[in-house]
C-alpha cells in the first residue's frame, strides 16, 4: 500500500508543479491548493500507515491503545488544511482582484509593481 | 604626546569644521592654516629629536586580541615627509579661504581636507604595517570625496570613481602585501623588520607593493587617473594630487627599499614601469592645453623620476631621490596654486585662450616664475641641484637607454614649464581685462612657498644636514654632498643639453603634435574593462531575473530536486518501505481517486472541468482519511473542499477562461514537473523506509485523557498541549480573511463610485 501511496503523491506534485508553471492565474492558485493536498498526504503517509484503530480513547481506557494510528501527523495535518484553505482563499482574491484592475490573468504581462499612475493605486486612494 | 597632537590637532579641527565655517566664514580656513603652521613647528621640533638618534614613538593598544596596535614612530623619512604635508597643507588652507570665498562647502572641504592630511601623516609616520594599510585607505577615501566635491558635474563624478578604483586596487594589494609580510616575519613593526629578498613569498610581496605603489603613484599602466582627478578644485589638486598623496606610492617604495631591495626583480621592474610612464608623460605633454591637466602629466612624470631612482637603488640615487621629492613639493604646489588663481581671476585654464596677464598679476605671475625655475632645473634653485643628482644617479646606472629617456623626461618637463609660463608672458588675450589680482592670502602660499625652494637651493648645506642626511640614514643608506655648483662635468653638460632640448621643444611643439603617436592609453583599457564588466552584468541579470515567474519557478524546483537526489545518494538511505501492508479495497480507490482527479485539474482545457477536479481530489482526500482512520481530518476536509468550491464558483465568473498551450511546448514544464513527482515519491519511500526511535505521539496518547481530559487525542492536541499554536492559526485565518474581505469588497466600491462618473 505504501508504494501505491507513494505513486499517488509523486502524480499529485507533479501535477501542482504543472499547474504552477502555467501563465494563467488561476491555474496557478489551482497550483497552490494541489501543492497543499499532496503535501498534506505526504506527511500522512511518511508517518506510517500502520494502525488500526481511530486515535480515539475508548471508553474504560486509560491511554490510547499502541495499534492506534499515531494521532500527531493528523493535529499537524489538521492545521495544514485550514491554513492551506486561508491561502488558498487569499490567491483567489488577489487573482480576481488584478482581474478586476488589469483586465487579464497573464502572469508574464505582470512585469513591475504599481507605480503613482497606474490603476490599482488609483483605486485604492478612491476607496480610502 | 607631541606625536598624538600631529593626529589630535587635525581630528578635532575635521570634526569642528562644519561649525566653525558657519561661525567664521571664510576666516576659518585661516585659522586652521594658524594650527597647521604650529604643527609644522612641531614636527621641526620632532626632527632635531630624531636627529640625533632618539625617533618619538607612540604605541598603545587597538585590538589586543588581535594583536594589532597602533604604533607611531617619528623617524627622519617620515618627518621630512611629515614636514612637506604640514608646511604645504598650511598654505593650502590658507589659500582655500579665499579661493572658495562663501561656497557652503568650504565647511565640510576643509574638514574633509583635515581628515585627508590626518591620515596621509598616519601613513608616513606609522610603524604598525597594520595602521600603515588603514591611513592607506583613508588618504584614498578621502581623495575620492574631495575630487568629487563638484557632484553636480558628470565630470567629477567620473574622475572620481576612477580615482577610487585605481586606487582600491592598490589598497587591496597593500593588504595583501602587508599580511605576507608580517606573516613571514612574524613582525609588525616597519622598524624591526628584517630583509626578506631570500624568503618563498618574497616575490609576491615585491609585486603586491609595486601594484599599490604603482597604482597610487599614478605610474604606467595606472597613470590615467591622475589627470582626470584635476577636476577637484584647485588647492585639492595641488595638496593631494601633487605633493603629498600621490607621493605614498614613492614613500612606500622608498620604506620597502631595506626590505625588499636586495631582490634580483627590485631594479628591472621599477625602472622599465618608471620609463614606460615617463614615455607616456613625453607623449602626453605637447598634448595638453588645460593647465591643470599639464600640470598633472608633469607629476606623473616626476614620480616616475622617484620611481626609477629608488629602483637604481644606489646611496647616491635615494639621496637623489629626497632632494628630488623636496624640490618637486616645493615648486608643483605653488604652480597648482597660480593655475587656480588664474582659473579663478578670468576662469579659463585653457592655455591656448591665457595670455598677457604679467600686468594684471604681477605678484601670481612673479611666483609662477619661482616655481618655473626651479621646475625647469635653473641654478640656483633646489630644482637644480635635484636635477644635477638625478642625472648623476641616473648616469651610474648601465642602461643608456634609461639615461636617455631620464634626459628626454627632463626636457619635456622644461616644456611643461614653458608653457606654464604661457599665461603670464605669452601675446595678450581678451581675458586680459577680466583679470585682477588675487587677495593675499592666496597670494602668500605660493609666494613663500616658491621662495622655500629658493632658499634651499641658496643654503643647501643647512637643507643637507637637518633634513636630507638624517632623511636618507633613517631609510637605512649613507648621505651623499649635496653641492649647488659642481663645476663644469658632465652632468651640467647633459643638465643644460635638456634644457635646451626642451626649449627647442617647446618652441616646435606643433610640428611634434604631428609626429607623435596616438598610443592606447591605460585610461582606454579602463574604459574597455569597466564597460566589460557593466555588459556582463548586465546580460546576467537578463538571464537570472528575466522577469518571468515561470523560469524562476522551475529554476528553484530543479535546484530543489537536484539538492534532495544530491543528499539521497550521500546519505545512502535505503528504499526498503519495511511495513508493507496489504492493500485494501478502499484505501486504492482513494488514492486512485486522487490522483485522476489532480490528472484532471492539471490537464483540463476549461475552468469548469478544473475546478471540478479540485473538488473531485478534496472527496479523495476525504475518503482517504475516512479509511486511514483518520475521522478528524475527513471532517475538517470535508468542510473545507466545500467552502473551496463555494469561493471558486464566486471567484470563476470574473477570471478569465484559460486555453491551455498544446502540449507539445510545454514539455519542458512537464520534465520538471515529472522531476518533481520522481523526488517526492522517492522522498515518501525513503522516509517510509527509516526506523525511528521513540515517538513524541506516545506522551499524547499517554496523557491525553489524564491532563488533557479528553478522549479523541487530535482535538486534546490541537486545543490544548498544542493550544497556543491554534491561536497562531487562528490569527492567520483571520488576517486571510480580512484580505480577501478588502480585496473583493473593495472592488464593489470602486465599481458603485466608477458608474456615476
Amino acid at each position: 500500500m505504501e508504494i501505491i501511496m507513494s505513486i499517488v503523491i509523486g502524480v499529485c506534485y507533479a501535477c501542482a508543479v504543472f499547474l504552477l508553471l502555467q501563465k494563467r492565474l488561476l491555474q496557478i492558485v489551482l497550483g497552490i491548493a494541489l501543492l497543499g493536498h499532496s503535501t498534506n498526504l505526504l506527511i500522512f503517509v511518511a508517518s506510517g500507515l500502520h494502525g488500526n484503530s481511530v486515535p480515539i480513547i475508548q471508553n474504560g481506557l486509560k491511554e490510547l491503545p499502541l495499534i492506534a494510528v499515531d494521532p500527531l501527523p493528523q493535529a499537524l495535518i489538521l492545521t495544514a488544511i485550514v491554513i492551506g484553505l486561508a491561502l488558498f482563499g487569499f490567491s483567489l482574491a488577489l487573482a480576481y482582484r488584478c482581474v478586476a484592475v488589469l483586465g487579464h490573468d497573464d502572469i508574464d504581462q505582470i512585469t513591475h509593481t504599481d507605480t503613482l499612475d497606474d490603476p490599482i493605486s488609483k483605486v485604492d486612494s478612491k476607496v480610502s | 604626546m607631541s606625536i598624538a597632537l600631529l593626529f589630535i590637532i587635525p581630528i578635532v579641527l575635521s570634526v569642528a569644521s562644519p561649525f566653525g565655517f558657519r561661525l567664521l566664514g571664510k576666516n576659518w580656513s585661516k585659522l586652521v592654516s594658524f594650527f597647521i603652521l604650529i604643527m609644522a613647528g612641531l614636527v621641526i621640533l620632532l626632527l632635531d629629536l630624531a636627529s640625533i638618534g632618539s625617533p618619538q614613538t607612540l604605541s598603545f593598544d587597538w585590538i589586543p586580541r588581535l594583536g594589532l596596535s597602533v604604533t607611531l614612530r617619528a623617524d627622519s623619512f617620515g618627518l621630512f615627509m611629515a614636514l612637506i604635508i604640514t608646511v604645504i597643507g598650511a598654505g593650502v588652507f590658507s589659500y582655500t579661504s579665499e579661493y572658495m570665498g562663501d561656497d557652503p562647502r568650504t565647511g565640510t572641504i576643509t574638514g574633509w581636507l583635515l581628515l585627508f592630511m590626518a591620515s596621509m601623516l598616519g601613513v608616513v609616520l606609522a610603524d604598525n604595517i597594520v595602521l600603515l594599510f588603514v591611513s592607506w585607505e583613508l588618504t584614498s577615501i578621502s581623495s575620492y570625496i574631495l575630487i568629487g566635491t563638484n557632484n553636480h558635474d558628470p565630470k567629477a563624478r567620473a574622475g572620481a570613481k576612477t580615482a577610487l578604483l585605481v586606487t582600491s586596487i592598490g589598497g587591496l594589494s597593500l593588504l595583501g602585501a602587508i599580511v605576507l609580510l608580517g606573516v613571514a616575519t612574524g613582525v609588525w613593526n616597519l622598524s624591526e623588520m628584517p630583509a626578506i629578498h631570500n624568503h618563498p613569498w618574497a616575490a609576491s610581496i615585491f609585486i603586491l607593493v609595486c601594484l599599490a605603489a604603482f597604482s597610487k603613484s599614478a605610474q604606467w599602466p595606472f597613470c590615467f587617473w591622475l589627470p582626470g582627478a584635476m577636476a577637484a578644485p584647485t588647492p585639492i589638486s595641488a595638496y593631494l594630487h601633487s605633493a603629498t598623496m600621490v607621493k605614498a606610492g614613492v614613500f612606500l617604495l622608498a620604506r620597502m627599499h631595506p626590505i625588499l631591495s636586495e631582490h634580483a626583480a627590485w631594479t628591472p621592474v621599477l625602472v622599465f614601469f618608471s620609463a614606460a610612464s615617463m614615455i607616456v608623460v613625453i607623449i602626453s605633454i605637447p598634448k595638453a592645453t588645460d593647465l591643470k591637466s599639464l600640470l598633472a602629466h608633469s607629476t606623473v612624470g616626476a614620480l616616475a623620476l622617484m620611481v626609477c631612482l629608488i629602483g637604481i637603488g644606489t646611496p647616491y640615487a635615494l639621496n637623489a631621490m629626497t632632494v628630488f621629492l623636496l624640490a618637486h613639493a616645493c615648486y608643483k604646489a605653488p604652480l597648482f596654486l597660480v593655475a587656480g588663481s588664474i582659473d579663478h581671476a578670468v576662469h579659463n585654464r585653457d592655455i591656448n585662450a591665457l595670455g598677457g596677464l604679467a600686468k594684471k598679476m604681477p605678484y601670481t605671475m612673479l611666483s609662477a616664475c619661482i616655481a618655473g625655475i626651479s621646475m625647469a632645473g635653473i641654478p640656483p634653485m633646489l630644482g637644480f641641484a635635484a636635477k644635477e643628482m638625478i642625472l648623476e644617479a641616473g648616469l651610474s646606472y648601465a642602461p643608456w637607454l634609461i639615461t636617455l629617456i631620464t634626459i628626454l623626461a627632463t626636457a619635456f618637463v622644461m616644456v611643461a614649464c614653458c608653457v606654464v609660463l604661457i599665461p603670464a608672458f605669452g601675446k595678450n588675450s581678451c581675458l586680459v581685462e577680466k583679470a585682477h589680482e588675487s587677495p593675499w592670502s592666496m597670494l602668500a602660499p605660493m609666494l613663500l612657498i616658491g621662495i622655500i625652494g629658493l632658499a634651499c637651493g641658496l643654503r643647501l648645506e643647512m637643507i643637507e644636514n637637518h633634513l636630507v642626511s638624517p632623511a636618507v640614514i633613517s631609510l637605512g643608506v649613507k648621505p651623499a654632498g649635496l653641492g649647488l655648483w659642481h663645476g663644469f662635468t658632465l652632468y651640467l653638460a647633459l643638465s643644460s643639453l635638456a634644457v635646451l632640448a626642451g626649449w627647442l621643444a617647446y618652441t616646435q611643439r606643433q610640428a611634434l603634435y604631428k609626429i607623435i603617436p596616438v598610443l592606447p592609453s591605460g585610461a582606454v583599457i579602463h574604459e574597455v574593462i569597466w564597460n566589460t564588466v557593466l555588459s556582463f552584468g548586465r546580460s546576467l541579470t537578463q538571464i537570472i531575473q528575466n522577469g518571468s515567474l515561470t523560469s524562476y519557478l522551475g529554476t528553484t524546483i530543479i535546484v530543489t530536486c537536484a539538492l534532495i537526489f544530491y543528499a539521497w545518494v550521500q546519505v545512502d538511505a535505503p528504499v526498503r518501505p519495511s511495513l508493507v501492508q496489504k492493500i485494501t479495497l478502499a484505501e486504492l480507490s482513494a488514492g486512485l481517486l486522487i490522483m485522476a482527479s489532480s490528472l484532471a485539474t492539471a490537464f483540463a482545457r476549461k475552468r469548469l472541468p478544473a475546478i471540478a477536479g479540485l473538488g473531485a481530489m478534496g472527496m479523495g482526500m476525504t475518503l482517504f482519511f475516512i479509511v486511514s482512520q483518520a475521522p478528524d481530518l475527513a471532517l475538517t476536509q470535508f468542510l473545507v473542499e466545500i467552502l473551496s468550491v463555494v469561493l471558486l464558483v464566486v471567484a470563476f465568473r470574473h477570471l478569465p477562461d484559460f486555453v491551455g498551450e498544446p502540449i507539445k511546448i510545454q514539455s519542458g514544464r512537464l520534465i520538471i514537473s515529472a522531476l518533481t513527482g520522481l523526488t517526492m515519491m522517492v522522498l515518501t519511500l525513503v522516509a517510509l523506509s527509516t526506523e525511528y526511535g521513540d515517538r513524541v505521539s506516545l506522551w499524547y496518547g499517554l496523557n491525553a485523557l489524564r491532563q488533557g481530559h479528553g478522549a479523541n487525542v487530535v482535538n486534546v492536541i490541537l486545543v490544548d498541549f498544542r493550544a497556543l499554536d491554534t491561536l497562531g492559526e487562528i490569527t492567520v485565518l483571520s488576517i486571510a480573511a480580512l484580505g480577501v474581505g478588502v480585496l473583493m469588497g473593495g472592488l464593489k466600491q470602486i465599481k458603485t463610485k466608477k458608474e456615476p462618473t
